[in-house]
């Protein structure tokens, strides 16, 4: 079942960017011709203070993580449909402590710079209601999908977490693991949609 | 039509008394069945003689009770004989789950083989080492709950028979199914005394002995060869006669279950760390503490195929179907760990599905990840002694003569069986073994014979046939190029001598002066797939296809390591291993062999005048012990790994510990992820009669075929795990905090915009 799930979203989300990839192509925008930063496509500026040199690199540090992670643990389950174990399982779990961490600090510092504007709000309302919005140039999906990685992370890691303590039995440890599975599932294909979106901002 | 209805009905009104009567005179299964009344029924009995004639107790010289004719008037005794205590001598026996072994052993000849007709991997047959029926009875007979080998009596036209043994048979008599060793409830039923009867070779006394219901006075094996038993009388049969009513009946405490007192005569085990006097340290098994016996989970039908609990509702471990034809899984599986505990989904009882037989608790595994439910067998954690450092021995009832009583009893220290050994399972599941190291003498050599060969087996020639071949060679000899290897037949040797057989077959099938009849074909026969005549040797199957000699390899031709009889060793080398010195039967334990004496003895079997056929080329000696193969290469001895000389193991599940005992319980993940864990990184002993004192281990990894890097690294891993468990919490509360906070704020917008709206 997860299998199937896994294979039917991270399917519907890279065709979703592929079509959105070739959308924006056929409509040519524009390229900016300013010179960029070898590190621009993540944010990285010249002008940057220690925090916000910290805040991108936590940001890298955080994807990377995730990368090993989603790769540990979709590539047997994927594949084969198998529970991951042996090295795989070790890499896994040397790495999520990492990616926790770097989690929470771009939560603290970056959670102000993602609250919704007015505009936002109203192009939220809009959307929810079908109504026509003017969409140019908005940051509404990246921050939603900010919020939504941000709000998986949590019941990700402590649902595995739990189950290394004696309060759950096989049944709840079930659980537990199915919960650890889809929350992963979403935050993995949440940051996808979240990088694709920072990527194709900054690279306007 | 009503007249054709009323004469069909007639008809079946008059066949059905005459088929209860049938049944009734047959008296075969009477009594297999049940009315479903659950009290016990009350066995007041005849008791029948070998010759089917009732015991009085006014009988003058009253013959031992044979229970072929006093279980089998009610009972199916051969039903009860397809079972698996009972069938192990006949052919194509079912092999199932790997077993404890009989061991033959001999200190003086430094062996131990594991012997078994079961196919089980590491094993050998009794054929194997030239072993009769009588000679395995003579062997193992103190703890053999008869049937097979004990009736295998030799017919009066059997050619390959010992003279001896054909003689002595018939004065010993055959040792029947002891129905009464498991299902006589009375304390005085006494295994002990029928292991002294079969000491005695009194196997035909050996169940009347053991039941309490007589003694008994002489001994078979101090009778001469020639000793009448129709017409002498010089062992002494005397029963109790308080115990005949005055029909001549007698009472007999028979249960449908067997008390666990019974199961364990022959299946107990002895921890060696505390022995003896400190035996009363021990526990049951937990399951027996609780107050139910073997018989609740080993259940069996008539046909006495009793669950080895190795049927789960997972599947059919050793993917047989012939396993199947006796096994329903939907039932079986019921009654298994799983079955029991957890519920077996894929019965057809809606009970049976949610679990909780006899009200075994549904176990939580609090703390546990499913992974260990797909790696390791319930046995793992819960069942055999908890593991060490280093492996620890025990004794085991059959292996090691356990039970015997007064001057008879034993203290065999051999084979050293080492417990517990964590090693992979048939079903792919690590589970705890009891293992043997085997050590013997034997001969490595590509098998060499004519046979035949059905599907895919392949038998050796009768021995007549096998004269009129070697009478065929010798014609042909003389074409043969002298200088060459005489073992190897050229190709148009093999030939003529393959088309020899054919025609010998042939002949057999139509018998002179009886044409075959065409109108009426035999069924049978038509069905059957004609045996091809074939020749193994040199590594290769030859076979004729038309006129045309094809070779190619099979597993008949492969080389093999046999084991030699350890009678021949002591004959072939009696003196260089000692063997004269004293008393064999009581010396006990491994006696010291340096590798200079295995030289000379390994000298010694390749010396040895063998009997072979032209054709057979000579064996080469060999000695296997700790886990090496010794033999003689240019005149020097070399050891090697061989898959001859890999420990024998087989799974165990008893005595299961309680669940504050299992490993892993209560969290405790160390038991088994540590660096020094014995689970994993545990010592296994390597036994062996070479420096006996020099201790030798191997890993435990080796035999749950795990990578000890990967559980060194995965253990040290666990040094981390309290402060990753606290760092995810803080993570998640910082987090959460956050999370919480920017959700209020967002509410509060929300509120203040609500708010705003008039």
């Amino acid at each position: 079942m997860f299998q199937s799930i896994s294979w039917a979203s991270l399917t519907v989300v890279a065709i979703g960017i592929v079509i959105h990839v070739c959308a924006g192509l056929g409509a040519g925008q524009a390229k900016s011709k300013a010179k960029r930063h070898p590190l621009g496509w993540c944010g990285w500026e010249d002008d940057l203070d220690k925090l916000g040199k910290l805040k991108r690199l936590a940001g890298i540090v955080a994807v990377v993580s995730l990368l090993v992670m989603t790769l540990t643990a979709f590539s047997g389950r994927l594949i084969s449909n198998e529970l991951m174990t042996g090295y795989a399982l070790m890499i896994h779990v040397g790495t999520a402590p990492i990616f926790l961490l770097c989690a929470v600090f771009l939560l603290i510092t970056w959670a102000h710079q993602c609250r919704l504007t007015e505009d936002e709000r109203a192009e939220l309302t809009g959307r929810l209601c079908f109504q026509p919005v003017k969409a140019k140039d908005s940051l509404l999906l990246i921050k939603l999908t900010f919020w939504g990685a941000m709000f998986l992370t949590f019941p990700a890691s402590l649902s595995i977490v739990l189950v290394m303590f004696t309060i759950f039995g096989t049944h709840g440890q079930d659980v537990l693991v199915g919960v650890h599975q889809y929350t992963g599932l979403g935050l993995v294909l949440l940051t996808i949609i979240h990088v694709y979106l920072v990527l194709r901002h900054r690279l306007k | 039509m009503i007249q054709i209805i009323r004469t069909l009905l007639s008809l079946t009104l008059l066949a059905s008394p005459l088929a209860l009567g049938q049944a009734a005179e047959k008296g075969k299964g009477l009594g297999d069945g049940h009315d479903g009344n659950r009290t016990s029924i009350t066995h007041l009995i005849t008791l029948f003689d070998e010759a089917g004639l009732p015991i009085k107790a006014t009988d003058k010289q009253p013959r031992p009770i044979s229970m072929r004719n006093t279980c089998g008037e009610c009972h199916d005794y051969d039903k009860m004989a397809t079972g698996w205590h009972f069938h192990s001598g006949t052919t194509n026996v079912l092999s199932g789950r790997v077993g404890e072994p009989w061991v033959l052993t001999d200190t003086r000849v430094r062996t131990q083989i594991p012997i078994s007709n079961r196919d089980w991997k590491g094993t050998y047959s009794p054929d194997d080492i030239n072993m009769t029926a009588w000679k395995f009875l003579k062997q193992f007979s103190s703890h053999f709950p008869g049937g097979n080998y004990g009736e295998m009596e030799p017919s009066d036209d059997d050619l390959d028979a010992d003279p001896e043994e054909f003689l002595r048979w018939p004065i010993s008599g055959k040792y029947e199914i002891n129905c009464l060793a498991c299902h006589h409830a009375d304390r005085k039923q006494n295994q002990s005394d029928a292991a002294l009867q079969a000491a005695r070779e009194n196997y035909r006394w050996a169940a009347t002995v053991a039941s309490g219901l007589a003694t008994v006075k002489g001994t078979a094996s101090e009778l001469d060869e020639f000793y009448d038993p129709e017409t002498e009388y010089k062992i002494i049969t005397s029963y109790d006669k308080s115990r005949f009513d005055s029909n001549n009946k007698v009472f007999l405490d028979i249960v449908r279950k067997p008390p666990s007192n019974r199961c364990y005569y022959c299946h107990s085990t002895q921890d060696l760390q505390t022995p003896g006097r400190d035996e009363w340290v021990h526990n049951e098994d937990v399951h027996l503490a609780s107050g139910m016996s073997c018989a609740d989970c080993h259940r069996n039908g008539v046909d006495h195929m009793i669950g080895r609990g190795d049927i789960e509702p997972s599947g059919n471990p050793h993917d047989s179907a012939d396993y199947l034809k006796n096994f329903d899984p939907k039932k079986h599986a019921s009654y298994s760990c799983q079955g029991c505990h957890l519920g077996n989904p894929n019965a057809e009882n809606a009970a049976d599905r949610m679990g909780g037989h006899l009200g075994a608790p549904i176990p939580e595994h609090k703390g546990i990840p499913a992974i260990h439910f797909e790696k390791l067998s319930c046995t793992a954690c819960h069942s055999g002694r908890l593991p060490e450092e280093n492996t620890a021995r025990v004794r085991t009832a059959r292996m090691h003569k356990l039970g015997l009583h007064g001057r008879h009893a034993m203290n065999k220290q051999l084979p050293h069986v080492v417990t517990p050994v964590f090693a992979k399972m048939a079903n792919g599941k690590i589970g705890p073994h009891n293992m043997i190291w085997p050590s013997f003498w034997g001969t490595r050599s590509q098998p060499s014979y004519w046979g035949t060969k059905s599907g895919d087996t392949v038998i050796p020639l009768p021995f007549e046939l096998e004269d009129i071949v070697s009478d065929h060679l010798r014609d042909m000899a003389s074409g043969e190029d002298s200088e060459s290897d005489p073992t190897k037949l050229s190709d148009e040797t093999i030939a003529s001598t393959l088309k020899l057989i054919a025609k010998q077959d042939e002949e057999e099938e139509e018998p002179e002066g009886e044409a075959p009849d065409e109108a009426e074909p035999d069924a049978d026969k038509v069905d059957e797939t004609k045996p091809e005549p074939v020749f193994v040797s040199h590594g290769k199957l030859y076979r004729l296809k038309g006129d045309v000699l094809l070779s190619s390899a099979h597993q008949a031709a492969e080389t093999a390591i046999k084991p030699l009889a350890p009678v021949l060793v002591r004959e072939i080398a009696g003196d260089e291993l000692g063997v004269e010195n004293e008393n064999p039967e009581r010396v006990n334990d491994w006696i010291a062999l340096t590798e200079e004496q295995i030289t000379n003895v390994l000298k010694l079997i390749d010396g040895y005048e063998w009997e072979l056929q032209s054709w057979q080329p000579k064996p080469e000696a060999v000695y296997v012990a700790g886990g090496k193969l010794y033999s003689i290469n240019n005149k020097v001895l070399v050891k090697d790994d061989h898959e001859a000389a890999e420990p024998y193991k087989w799974p165990i599940a008893h005595d299961v510990r309680p669940a504050s005992q299992s490993l892993g319980s209560n969290g405790r993940c160390a038991d088994c992820h540590d660096d020094t864990s014995p689970f994993i990184f545990g010592k296994v002993e390597v036994d062996t009669p070479i420096n006996p004192g020099e201790k030798q281990t191997k890993s435990m990894t080796e035999f749950g075929e795990l990578d000890p890097g990967y559980y060194q690294s995965f253990a040290f891993t666990f040094l981390f795990r309290p402060w990753l468990k606290g760092l995810v919490i803080v993570a998640c509360a910082i987090g959460g905090l956050v999370l919480l906070l920017f959700a209020l704020k967002g509410m509060d917008r929300l509120v203040t915009a609500a708010g705003r709206n008039k």
